[in-house]
């Protein structure tokens, strides 16, 4: 049993932290250097997080739970003016980075107004490479059920809707609903409020354990860390000057190098003996072409196609 | 705070945070200090939003002798800022009559002008339009209202400034509505809409 914990302390003997992790067989999920700072999500064996652990502490260092590492989610907002940001949206992006997800800041290009508000269909699918989203809105009840209705209806990964009032009837259209915290003017530091955005994180953590849950049903054919620990010294992921070139998913992940230039190069790549294009669905993000997504294949998906390729 | 803030409409809980959000951003754009009274018409289902803002004093221009004092000391002129909201407006107005050669910024608030005959001729440039603590606050109204309610009217009349807000066509129902705050704003009587 693996588990994921988070380094956070000093560069120095850091080069002891990273040689530790790998004779015990774990795995460097993330890694953010900001100047003699570090921060470090990894995957490691529980038999093994003791002396993780106290060799953390030994050289300087705090060792945090992060509940949601290996996740990808999108915060989203009706727009982009200042009418929706920043707040509370980047202090909700902020917060589930700190509980180790990866978070992506993004608006609507229509979602402002009530009757008129609209999410499209490239909108929609852009959310939907995301593991899962957590949406925004206002104060006004009315408008937070006409809204919920006209655009979080339409994302299909596991959404938590954040408001002001308490809605009604709106129940089906998303996993979870945070309410309590509607348009703010200032960054949300009071205890209420740091009280509402561990209820998010928690909320997140609930429907991303019940999509945990419905992929152990059937597990992908190679965990995600391993797709990353082979892409990692592949040059241009290498060199990719990104804060993180690399972004883990539930049941794949994010790699930020142009599709055009090196789909075919990563399809044959080598994993289990098996091209990395036979286990994989590989296909540019609909942001750009500067990232692709690579989705897992399931083993009984990869078995059924092995089946059909025996017959012919 | 301002003295007054009245919010009324039939979303109890969206009146209660616009109450805030409306005190926080009229503070952040440091004009809560200037309105005595507002009202603030929350209907979320029509939509239909009306802010109407009561000034303490009808805004007239300023000149850098109400913002200022200035004292003349051979052939410079000494200005010496007290309201710093102003400062940079001093600068621009300065260096557009006597050019940037011939003011210094000694200081934060301290500056030195060279060219100008007498202190009087700097005390009356004028600094602040009387247009412009009008603009500032239909600005911060902007702010207020909601984004996508972008039909808007606006009304002015000497210190009350209203505006009503819907999302698609303005009828007359509501700017009837709007006249009304607006004329009660202006009477100082009760709003009864």
């Amino acid at each position: 049993m693996y588990e994921v914990i988070m380094y956070d302390g000093g560069i120095y003997r850091s080069d002891e932290l990273f040689e530790l992790i790998e004779d015990v067989g774990g795995v460097v999920l993330m890694k953010t250097r900001s100047a003699q700072m570090l921060t470090v999500t990894m995957s490691i064996p529980s038999e093994d997080r003791k002396v993780v652990e106290a060799l953390c502490k030994d050289i300087g260092g705090q060792v945090k739970e992060v509940p949601l590492a290996g996740t990808e989610i999108a915060v989203v907002g009706p727009t982009l003016g200042r009418h929706h940001m920043p707040h509370p949206i980047c202090d909700v992006a902020e917060y589930l980075r700190r509980c180790g997800a990866v978070t992506v800041v993004m608006g609507l290009a229509r979602g402002r107004g009530k009757n008129t508000s609209q999410i499209s269909l490239e909108e929609t699918s852009i959310i939907d490479e995301y593991d899962a989203c957590v949406f925004m809105l206002g104060n006004f009840k009315s408008c937070v059920e006409t809204k919920a209705d006209l655009l979080v209806r339409k994302i299909n990964v596991p959404t938590v809707l954040m408001c002001g009032p308490k809605p009604e009837g709106i129940e089906e259209t998303c996993d979870a609903i945070v309410h309590g915290v509607g348009r703010k003017a200032s960054r949300m530091r009071d205890s209420e409020d740091r009280a509402k955005l561990e209820e998010v994180s928690d909320r997140v953590e609930e429907i991303l354990a019940d999509k945990k849950r419905s992929l152990e049903e059937d597990p992908p054919f190679v965990h995600p860390s391993e797709i990353k620990a082979l892409l990692e010294n592949y040059p241009p992921i290498d060199m990719c000057l990104r804060p993180a070139p690399i972004v883990m998913h539930l049941d794949g992940l994010r790699a930020k190098i142009s599709y055009e230039e090196y789909h075919e190069e990563i399809e044959n790549m080598l994993v289990y003996g098996r091209r990395l294009g036979d286990v994989c669905v590989i296909a540019p993000s609909k942001i750009n072409d500067s990232s692709m997504l690579i989705r897992i294949k399931t083993r009984s998906q990869v078995a059924y196609e092995d089946s059909l390729k025996a017959v012919q | 705070m301002a003295a007054d803030i009245v919010v009324t409409g039939p979303d109890e809980y969206g009146c209660e945070r616009y109450k805030a959000l409306y005190g926080e951003l009229m503070n952040d754009v440091g004009k809560l200090a200037a309105i005595e009274k507002s009202y603030l018409l929350l209907r979320p289902e029509v939509p239909l939003f009306v802010v109407s803002v009561r000034m303490k004093t009808i805004p007239s221009a300023r000149t850098i002798g109400a913002v200022a004092s200035t004292r003349s000391e051979r052939d410079v002129v000494y200005v010496s800022i007290s309201d710093e909201m102003y400062a940079p407006g001093i600068l621009t107005a300065l260096w557009h009559r006597y050019g940037r050669d011939n003011v210094q910024q000694i200081d934060r608030l301290d500056i030195s002008v060279r060219g100008a005959k007498t202190s009087f001729e700097v005390d009356d440039i004028n600094v602040e339009s009387q247009e412009q603590p009008v603009k500032e606050v239909l600005g911060a109204l902007n702010r207020v209202l909601p984004e996508g309610i972008r039909v808007r009217r606006t009304l002015t009349g000497n210190d009350v400034i209203t505006v009503v807000a819907t999302e698609e066509r303005m009828t007359q129902d509501m700017l009837d509505v709007a006249g009304k705050v607006h004329d009660s704003m202006q009477n100082g009587g009760e709003i009864d809409v």
